[in-house]
């Protein structure tokens, strides 16, 4: 008896998948800073992405990169690919402000830019955008029964929107965006994804994959002189860019207990795009101090990716499968994009698929699912955006077969809803002048500002006075469909 | 899902025909349920704009009772509100405007050749921002500079076209002199000259740079006032003011380095105003003891401001050279 056999005797399939459940529950695991990224969003491919996003069991080609590496074993080599179109209508909508609130001009002594002097309107977000993204993927089985490798990639082609610009989540965004906007939807989240991944078939009932994604990683620096302090639009300015790539986990295993029941665990790591930098800024007539030159450092991240765990099983007969992915997503520790860290709550999102067999190489496929969201209700300070979300999914598949080689032409549709949402700020006796760390509604301008000319507190200043935009408060709503073809190659 | 089954069989029609309408269906009927419902309500009041300040008959007694008819008297003797703006370009490659606004109480003692004894108490100094960093003189500089006597104060011609011309007015920070107008300034640390004026343990007097350091410094200014009287209790005229710096030290390189500057004179102005109720002027000698102190001065003060003193805004295109 060879090792495996040892092994193999002593473990049956559930317990092994229960050992692993356990194991990546308790392996304390950091949560992850999260957005999400296209492919957690509608799903990768036209198949799983019909299938209510279902796929840690029942992927079957180049796509099982994406959601359970060892599922690679279910198919033999494949290529393919295809184009998806996304149109998000997404609004938020805001409370209108009521008067006495802003913030005032008091000239030199304004401790903030007073109101009369913001450069944007305040606004939701509103109006229909549009994206396209392209994918491709392949997987092989280099010649053999047990090993299979593949990669996948997504890019974004097309955003009707040109860019999606660092956030802050509170009064501060005032002066830049001036917008309350969704925090994990739209087009910020459509953003480039690439994994690679190998599987190997342990034993007939056993299959473990693992996998990488990558992602680039920005480091900046960049020399200023400035030669009139007054002058900032004036500077002589020079920039180095260094990139790089960050490497995540992805991994998982299948169980196969018989021919009609599947079960897959998988893990994907947290994965994001890093800028970090320093601006190393000289002043004419500043010069000769110990800390001269000065440094502004930089510090953003975006395009984050859950970590997720996902549990699923699927149970086939016939042509017909029924598919459920049970995925954990730990939101928690979430940190925007200054890097604060915010009060996200894990989720756990429920999957349902079903694929049935019409007429001779034909196949429709449905699906639902459910997406709670993470953000807690914004009564505070900041103003995260989320709705809970269903999916509904349909699509089908259509085999041609090619010289004894299958081609398959596939698509899909989804439609996400929202469910509608309300946040209203809440009032208090006191407000807390805005520190780094205050989680209220807070005062811009201190109560106890004094009036040169009076010697006295200024009126204007007493009580609330806030520029946050999404003060007093906002709702949000809306949809989005999306629409892919694929063509893949099973050989 | 045998029924499926059968029935596909039995449909014999491709899915796409039959899946596509479906979803369009599906899909519109959707999207007027995921509209956001309206807004909340606020929960915030409406706040009415402020009220204008100031309306009031300023010229009124500090009681709210109007006050005799104005009247010149014959001498400057009594107390006095001394409000002074002088303004100074800062060179930090742009010139900027910087106003340092102090309100003086003044105590005026005149003699029979029009010479004028004064001792002047700083209630307030202000130094306007440069780039959105302001100065702060903390309060135990201002007490331990303040009073200053002066006694070659000079007020010429009779009423009402009497001329108004101060002493030397020289505030020394942080630094003791025998000579303060002719002495040189300190121009290193070990000068002996440079003391801990302020007594918080740092040589010289320490000034608040915005919220990011302190500096150690030593200062003198010295200012000649002259002017007109446009009132019976009022004296409007010209600043000419010097100022030399010599930082010793900071909490931060930031505030160590020290900035070229420049007077102003065509911008420096003060206004001196009868504060001790003699000839109609309004009292503000609560306490009948024959001067004004600060605590008095502020109770006054905001009527004052209202109506009669105009703080000047920064222009800081009076400082292009």
């Amino acid at each position: 008896m060879n090792l495996s056999q040892r092994i193999s005797s002593r473990l049956n399939p559930l317990t092994l998948l229960s050992l692993c459940c356990l194991f990546l529950l308790s392996s304390g695991i950091q949560p992850a800073q999260s957005l999400a990224n296209p492919l957690d969003l509608y799903g990768s491919g036209t198949r799983a992405s019909a299938l209510g996003n279902t796929g840690a069991a029942s992927s079957i080609d180049y796509h099982a990169v994406h959601y359970n590496p060892a599922t690679l074993l279910r198919g033999g080599s494949s290529l393919g690919g295809g184009v998806s179109y996304a149109l998000k209508n997404l609004d938020v909508q805001l409370t209108p402000r009521p008067s006495g609130y802003d913030i005032p001009n008091l000239g030199s002594n304004s401790p903030a830019v007073p109101t009369s002097f913001e450069l944007r309107e305040r606004q939701g977000e509103s109006g229909a955008v549009h994206s396209f993204n392209i994918f491709t993927g392949s997987s092989t089985d280099l010649g053999t029964e047990d090993l299979r490798v593949g990669f996948l990639l997504s890019l974004p082609v097309y955003h009707s929107i040109d860019s999606y610009a660092s956030t802050f989540s509170d009064e501060r965004e005032r002066l830049f965006s001036h917008q309350v906007g969704f925090s994990l939807l739209g087009g910020r989240v459509e953003h480039f994804v690439a994994q690679v991944a190998a599987a190997y078939q342990f034993f007939d009932w056993l299959a473990i994959g693992i996998g990488a994604s990558v992602m680039p990683d920005a480091y900046t620096k960049n020399y200023v002189y400035m030669n009139d302090a007054a002058r900032q639009d004036d500077v002589d300015l020079n920039v180095g860019l260094q990139t790089s790539t960050q490497w995540r986990l992805n991994g998982g295993l299948l169980v196969t207990p018989n021919d009609r029941f599947r079960l897959g665990v998988s893990y994907r790591d947290e994965q994001y795009m890093l800028v970090r930098g320093v601006n190393e800024v000289q002043v004419r007539g500043l010069q000769g101090g110990e800390s001269y030159p000065f440094e502004q450092s930089l510090y953003i991240v975006s395009d984050y990716s859950p970590r997720q765990f996902s549990y699923a099983g699927v149970w086939s007969s016939g042509g017909q499968l029924f598919t459920s992915d049970i995925v954990y997503t730990l939101w928690s520790d979430y940190l925007d994009s200054h890097g604060q860290a915010v009060d996200f709550k894990d989720t756990w999102s429920l999957r349902v698929g079903f694929e049935q067999p019409f007429i001779e190489g034909q196949t429709l496929r449905v699906g639902a699912r459910w997406e709670p969201s993470p953000i807690p209700e914004q009564s505070g300070r900041s103003n995260f955006v989320d709705n809970d979300r269903y999916v509904l999914s349909v699509g089908s598949g259509h085999d041609i077969e090619i010289q004894g080689k299958r081609l398959t032409l596939s698509w899909h549709a989804q439609f996400h809803g929202l469910l509608g949402r309300r946040h209203q700020k809440n009032t208090a006796e006191r407000y807390e002048l805005c520190e780094i760390d205050t989680r209220s509604i807070c005062d811009e301008v201190s109560d106890q500002l004094i009036d040169p000319t009076t010697r006295q507190p200024y009126e204007e200043a007493q009580g609330l006075q806030t520029g946050n935009p999404g003060f007093p408060g906002y709702s949000s709503g809306g949809y989005i469909l999306q629409f892919g073809v694929e063509i893949s190659w099973s050989f | 899902m045998e029924f499926l089954s059968s029935f596909a069989k039995r449909s014999g029609s491709p899915s796409i025909p039959l899946t596509i309408p479906l979803t369009i269906l599906c899909l519109l009927s959707g999207m007027s349920a995921c509209q956001p419902p309206s807004p909340p309500m606020s929960q915030f009041e409406e706040i009415e704009s402020n009220p204008s300040m100031g309306g009031e008959d300023t010229r009124a007694g500090s009681d709210g009772q109007d006050q005799t008819p104005l009247a010149f008297q014959e001498r400057l003797d009594g107390a006095w509100l001394h409000y002074s703006q002088i303004s100074t370009c800062v060179d930090i490659g742009s010139s900027l405007e910087q106003y340092n606004r102090s309100l003086y109480t003044v105590q005026v003692t005149q003699s029979e050749h029009g010479g004028l004894l004064e001792r002047w108490e700083a209630c307030e100094i202000d130094l306007s921002p440069v780039i959105s960093v302001r100065a702060q003189v903390p309060e135990a500089l201002r007490q331990s500079v303040y009073p200053i006597e002066t006694d070659a104060g000079l007020v010429i011609g009779l009423p009402p076209s009497q001329r108004y011309a101060s002493a030397a007015l020289i505030e020394l920070w942080g630094v003791e002199m025998e000579n303060p107008l002719l002495d040189p300034m300190p121009k290193d640390t070990d000068d002996e000259r440079l003391y801990d004026m302020d007594l918080d343990g740092e040589v010289g007097v320490t000034l608040r740079i915005g919220d990011a350091c302190l500096a150690y410094m030593a200062q003198r200014r010295v200012t000649h006032y002259h002017g007109v009287f446009t009132a019976p209790d009022t004296i409007e005229g010209e600043a000419l003011s010097i100022t030399e710096q010599y930082i010793i030290d900071a909490s931060s390189p930031l505030c160590k380095t020290a900035y070229q500057t420049r007077s102003n004179p065509n911008r420096s102005v003060f206004k001196r105003l009868r504060i001790d109720g003699r000839g109609g002027a309004i009292n503000l000698d609560l306490d009948d003891d024959g001067s004004v102190s600060c605590d008095e001065l502020s109770i006054g003060r905001n009527e004052l401001f209202i109506e009669r003193l105009a703080i000047i805004e920064l222009d800081h295109s009076n400082c292009q050279r």
